[in-house]
């Protein structure tokens, strides 16, 4: 394992459709992901963008087809624990009952992977690293939505992936913050060369840190583009979709409310 | 109906893969006597008080009966002895257990579900059975029988000051003590023990799977925890009339 991560990690989805309830969420996918890369799959809410990360972190089954980590099925990934992926939850999903420093911690001692002294010292230097620096004791229904994210991106970094997938990382956020959190994942991508799936439909993230862009339509993904010809994109639902009209005067407006 | 059906094949399911994870117990011990503990501080003064209410009950109607009967009274040691270790004990204990920490169970375990930090768990390689499942089951498994016995004791205590202090029972303290001495035996005692351990499977597993199965909201929280009590009493009352059968 230790070997395996030196090398950079790439993805390959090769017709993957996922059915939930007799509804198809997402229709014959197949992208890839090359090592180092950041991709960005963006797309209105309800897509299917979050299910396709689950489907890659394996927390879900695909219906039909297949996704490979450096060509290795993703099943197989799992049962033999060969590559680690680390998936940073829209609202963090840090464990409630837990201090920041043991939800950081848990993966380390319940994986005995290192000394008590190891540990601290490493949650020390990712703290540091992400400005979080005097948390360690405070509990997770104490921080603000930007820092839970932050702690979230903190305990992915710990498991040191070789891939890691975001869910929405700016969502509910403010504009600056939002930003220092892009900044973050793209220097994390830049120093540490971690192969970064996000889900979002955040432009400037797609534009800023993106290396290739995945628009979801209805469940299916067309052209992939880069953050230079999405913006030219021949495509009028992905026009309308990154520069939307405001109609002020709504068709359907009930007459009751008049 | 089905999905009670489902979420007792799930609490099955839950059960076994429990025990596929035993050899992580020694690593798992710590959490599992800090919820055996927390189980016992939280049940403990209830069970304490209702016991010992249910005691003095059970003597003060039956030796009310008795009384009409001469010298029927004499059994009204064995009686309250053998109803209390025997069937109200392991019961009563077990709907108390189901109330205060099987509903917590799923609260907790749902409100994890909801929030995704169980798939946080499964993203981590944690397994949700090792570090959820397995020290609530053994915790409960431990203090289970711990509080039988304390409502076995404390319910025969309620029993003998009704016969102390209320005028109709007719017999004194130590003719209450003798005909539970004489009745109740070690036997009595470990078929009283023996469902309190089935019932502590039966609240603990299906807190797990109920809590463990809750997708949705806050509102479904509320459900499931709702739907652990109702589902708990009925499984265990539908055992207990078994287990009874089996052990008589």
């Amino acid at each position: 394992m230790t070997a395996e991560k030196q090398t950079p990690v790439g993805i390959e989805a090769k017709h993957v459709t996922k059915v939930f309830n007799g509804k198809t969420v997402l229709k014959d996918l197949n992208f890839s992901v090359k090592p180092k890369e950041v991709f960005v799959l963006m797309g209105p809410s309800g897509t299917g963008k979050s299910v396709l990360l689950r489907l890659i972190a394996g927390l879900d089954e695909v219906t039909s087809g297949n996704i490979c980590i450096n060509g290795t099925p993703l099943k197989e990934v799992k049962r033999k624990n060969k590559y680690v992926l680390g998936l940073v939850f829209q609202a963090g999903a840090l464990f409630n009952s837990l201090s920041i420093f043991d939800n950081l911690a848990l993966y380390f001692r319940e994986h005995c992977l290192c000394s008590e002294k190891e540990i601290t010292a490493r949650i020390e230097r990712v703290l540091e690293m992400l400005n979080l620096k005097g948390i360690e004791q405070q509990m997770p229904s104490s921080l603000s939505g930007g820092m839970k994210k932050r702690v979230a991106l903190a305990r992915g970094l710990l498991m040191e992936p070789d891939v890691l997938l975001f869910d929405e990382p700016t969502s509910e956020l403010d504009l600056l913050t939002a930003s220092s959190i892009i900044e973050l994942i793209g220097s994390v991508n830049r120093r540490l060369g971690i192969t970064t799936v996000i889900a979002s439909h955040d432009i400037l993230l797609a534009k800023s840190i993106g290396h290739h862009i995945g628009v979801l339509q209805n469940g299916t993904l067309g052209e992939i583009y880069t953050p230079e010809t999405l913006l030219h994109a021949d495509n009028a639902f992905i026009r309308n979709f990154l520069n939307p009209t405001i109609n002020l005067d709504h068709p359907q407006f009930p007459s009751f409310l008049l | 109906m089905m999905k009670i059906l489902e979420d007792w094949q799930y609490a099955l399911v839950l059960l076994f893969k429990t025990i596929g994870e035993l050899r992580f117990l020694p690593r798992q011990w710590g959490r599992c006597m800090q919820h055996a503990c927390n189980m016992g501080y939280q049940t403990l003064p209830i069970v304490g008080i209702l016991s010992l209410f249910m005691g003095g009950i059970l003597a003060l109607q039956t030796g009310y009966s008795l009384n009409k009967v001469p010298g029927a009274q004499n059994f009204l040691g064995s009686i309250v002895g053998l109803s209390m270790c025997r069937e109200l004990g392991p019961l009563m204990t077990a709907f108390l257990l189901t109330g205060r920490v099987g509903s917590a169970i799923t609260a907790e375990l749902a409100s994890m579900a909801v929030y995704q930090e169980i798939d946080a768990l499964k993203t981590m390689n944690l397994s949700p059975v090792r570090l959820l499942v397995m020290p609530r089951l053994l915790g409960g498994l431990l203090m289970m029988p711990l509080l039988t016995i304390f409502s076995n004791i404390l319910g025969w205590v309620g029993g003998w000051i009704v016969v102390h202090s209320v005028d109709i029972i007719s017999i004194n303290g130590s003719i209450y003590w003798r005909g539970l001495k004489k009745f109740v035996d070690i036997e009595s005692i470990n078929d009283g023990l023996i469902k309190a351990e089935l019932f502590a499977l039966i609240i603990i597993a299906v807190s797990c799977a109920v809590g463990l199965r809750t997708r949705g909201g806050p509102r479904e929280i509320g459900a499931s925890v709702t739907s652990t009590i109702v589902q708990t009493m009925v499984a265990i009352l539908t055992c207990d009339f078994f287990v009874s059968k089996w052990l008589l």
